[in-house]
């Protein structure tokens, strides 16, 4: 293998042992993306869209290319001078939807006529790349036609929804202001908001427990009231007051029954980000690009799968010889050491039309980072796993009478570990009573618990469960939820907290597009062209059909935006235009409006008021970080607008005016 | 207590509690879903506390963390006008 650079591009050649030379370039990514050939940005709406070599990502004019594109024209002709001395054109690009655009798009505007062949890989070995060379195939044109599909619908929603979205946002409004939203981001958003808005407007209801701790010897037992809970005061009442005499508490019943858990399938993307996520507090993104790393190094198969399936063809003797010489040497010979070993691994439903499920390659690499350890970590002992015999857990129920009430308890104890010593990282069986419980036998009533307790608000999402959201609305795809996610959060429409709460433009947004296009934030509209997507690669559904219906949605919605006086979203976006929250009205000037506002400069927040031009110097700092809201409360010692700042766990409400003595306290 | 402003710039309600606008009634509509919200779930209350008053209920719903931020400042302008 040789390798040389051609005006700035590296190329390696290579010798193949069927005396077939190789010249190989990399890709570099998507080399061409979708734009529109107009200069003018202001105009919608755009229908007409061509590929274009990939600018910089400062400039999208044509006419003025950057650094960038001028680089990647440079490399395009190289692959292009290549090809032309080339009997075919292999794209050895990652084997889905996007690599196949990457692939076709360079075939056909850089090689054109050139004959084109797949080469199919899910692994990095030198074994399996070897193979995929040995049998190359003729490029799928519906993988790539479903590729540029789904490029094409996303960028003709995007473009369009922005450009409309930002001139009705900048029409009253002085000061420079873009809104974007893409199709998969729309409904992502609309999760989030509909959970705030939940959360924001619950009224809890109360609700009441009643346990009874029974003593047997040193050992004690909190048994629960078998009504389940108590939904009135009364009620409540009339149980505790006939416990309060019992002394004693029969056991009616005891059933101790066993029952097998399988090993957990075999990892896709989606399970390993929500296993890291659990775990080790992973988020979905991190999972993402330190799983692609480890799939770079040969440490693992293609990570951005839906599959749960171990076909015979990857060879599973060959991974567990490869992991027994290495770090996992310990798992493997823990695993062998199994009575009721599976032959085959134990697989899930869910397949995916390129690549099997995640498994290790065997190979071993000293240089992992903490992530990657972890990730590759999970993967091995996954797969390990699967191969293993079911454990076996024993659940107790019993009942007891007390007082001629019914009171029961559960537990459950792991009695056959099976996989679970394979793959640690799940609890299972828990509250086994240390004593033995016997039919008919009295225990002693110790104390007798009644607690009044309110339904607690709905959890606000996380990173990982909005991407568990989203897939299981069937939204996005597996490889760019997460992506999508972190795009809302780079937008100023979501904060992280840890747990996600969306901004003051979020709320807006939102609302407005609910009312005026409810399509571009429902899941159903997303849902269906996904599906569409999905038959189109395997064939079964004709592309115009897929433009027609995502054209008509689209033309549907920016009517409407249009038509639309567009009178509440401007006088709001003129107030709440980059994040300029409005808390109320100022305390000073009596006819301004006190205003969160963030300096270009600096990027400090602080608190001032609109009427700053007309002679009003009412300001005050404010935390940079956290989301901050109004509360609708004015301060009750110096009539300013309080806030609700959401800043770690807790939210902070406070009074902003600094001098206010009871900011003063808040803030010590 | 904190009254319906019209903004004259405008033309346009104000929501009671927030710079929103006001549909036909006195909240913005994410004021006024947290109030739909109270006045059903006082129907719950009224069942788990049998006779509970309004501004009771009221009192007892501010006291709670569980209660939602909008909810609250509802509540907290429902308890100033019953009570005056």
């Amino acid at each position: 293998m040789e390798s040389r650079k051609i005006r700035g591009t590296e190329i390696l050649e290579v010798d193949s042992a069927s005396g077939t030379k190789y010249y190989v370039c990399s890709a570099l990514g998507h080399l061409y993306e979708l734009s529109d050939p107009g200069v003018d940005r202001g105009i919608w709406p755009v229908f007409d869209i061509e590929w274009f070599v990939k600018s910089g990502s400062s400039s999208r004019f044509r006419k003025h290319s950057g650094r960038e594109s001028q680089a990647l024209t440079a490399r395009l002709g190289v692959i292009r001078e290549i090809s032309e001395e080339a009997s075919a054109v292999v794209n050895a690009c990652d084997y889905d939807l996007e690599g196949e655009t990457i692939g076709s798009n360079i075939i056909q505007f850089a090689c054109e006529g050139a004959r084109s062949l797949r080469a199919k890989f899910s692994t990095l070995t030198d074994e399996e790349i070897r193979e995929a060379f040995s049998r190359l195939s003729p490029s799928d044109p519906n993988l790539a036609l479903a590729g540029r599909m789904r490029h094409l619908v996303d960028f003709l929603w995007g473009v369009n929804l922005s450009r409309v979205l930002s001139e009705s946002a900048r029409a009253e409004g002085k000061s420079f202001s873009n809104v974007t939203i893409g199709r998969v981001q729309g409904p992502a958003l609309e999760f989030v908001v509909d959970r705030e808005i939940d959360l924001m407007t619950h009224v809890p209801i109360p609700y009441w427990k009643i346990d009874c701790v029974l003593r047997k010897g040193e050992t004690r037992l909190q048994v629960n009231y078998a009504g389940g809970y108590i939904r009135s005061q009364s009620e409540a009442n009339e149980v505790f007051k006939k416990l309060s005499s019992a002394e004693s508490a029969t056991v009616s019943s005891v059933t101790i029954s066993s029952r097998k858990i399988p090993p957990r399938f075999p990892f896709n993307l989606a399970d390993l980000q929500k296993e890291a996520f659990r775990i080790h507090k992973m988020r979905p993104s991190v999972t993402l690009s330190t799983a692609q790393k480890l799939y770079l190094k040969s440490l693992i198969s293609y990570p951005r799968t839906a599959s749960q399936k171990l076909p015979n063809s990857i060879g599973y003797q060959k991974i567990f010889d490869r992991l027994s010489r290495g770090t996992y040497s310990n798992v493997v010979s823990s695993l062998k050491s199994m009575a009721g070993l599976r032959h085959y691994p134990l697989e899930g439903q869910l397949t995916d039309p390129a690549h099997p499920s995640i498994f290790p390659t065997g190979e071993s690499s000293s240089k992992l980072d903490a992530y990657e350890s972890k990730i590759l970590d999970l993967v091995v002992r996954r797969f390990c796993s699967v191969f293993a015999p079911d454990a076996v857990v024993q659940e107790l129920k019993a009942t007891f009478d007390i007082s001629s009430i019914r009171f029961e308890y559960s537990g459950s104890r792991l009695s056959e570990k099976g996989w679970t010593l394979i793959y640690p990282y799940e609890q299972i069986g828990s509250g086994w009573p240390s004593c033995e419980l016997i039919e008919g036998e009295d225990l002693e009533v110790a104390d007798r618990l009644i607690e009044e307790k309110f339904e607690p608000p709905p959890p606000r999402y996380n990173e990982m469960s909005l991407v568990a959201k989203m897939s299981s609305e069937n939204i996005g795809t597996k490889s760019t939820r997460a992506e999508t996610v972190m795009t809302l959060i780079r937008r100023g429409y979501l904060a992280n907290k840890g747990y996600l709460v969306p901004t003051e433009n979020a709320l807006m947004l939102t609302d407005h597009l609910k009312a005026r296009c409810p399509k571009i934030v429902s899941p159903e509209m997303t849902r269906d062209l996904e599906v569409k997507i999905e038959k189109l690669e395997g064939g079964n559904a004709p592309p115009s059909e897929i433009i027609r219906e995502a054209m008509l949605a689209l033309r549907e919605s920016i009517s409407s935006l249009r038509e639309a006086s567009l009178s509440s979203w401007n006088t709001e976006s003129a107030k709440q235009s980059k994040g300029n929250v409005v808390l109320g009205s100022c305390p000073t000037c009596r006819t301004g409006n006190l205003r969160v506002i963030t300096s270009f400069k600096t990027r400090k927040r602080f608190v001032g008021c609109s009427n700053y031009s007309k002679g009003c110097r009412t300001s005050s700092p404010l935390p940079r970080r956290g989301v901050v809201r109004p509360t609708g409360s004015k301060c009750a010692q110096c009539q300013w607008p309080t806030v609700v700042i959401w800043f770690g766990k807790r939210p902070w409400r406070i009074c902003p005016n600094i001098n206010c003595p009871s900011s003063k306290q808040a803030r010590s | 207590m904190e009254v319906t402003s019209v903004v004259p710039d405008s033309g346009k309600k104000r929501c009671a509690l927030c710079e929103r606008i006001a549909s036909e009634a006195e909240y913005c509509s994410y004021h006024e879903k947290a109030f739909s919200r109270l006045k059903l779930a006082f129907k719950k209350w009224n069942e788990a506390y049998a006779n509970m008053s309004w501004e009771r209920y009221l009192e007892r719903i501010l006291e709670l963390e569980e209660t939602g931020d909008w909810a609250r400042q509802v509540a907290k302008h429902q308890l100033k006008a019953t009570t005056g």
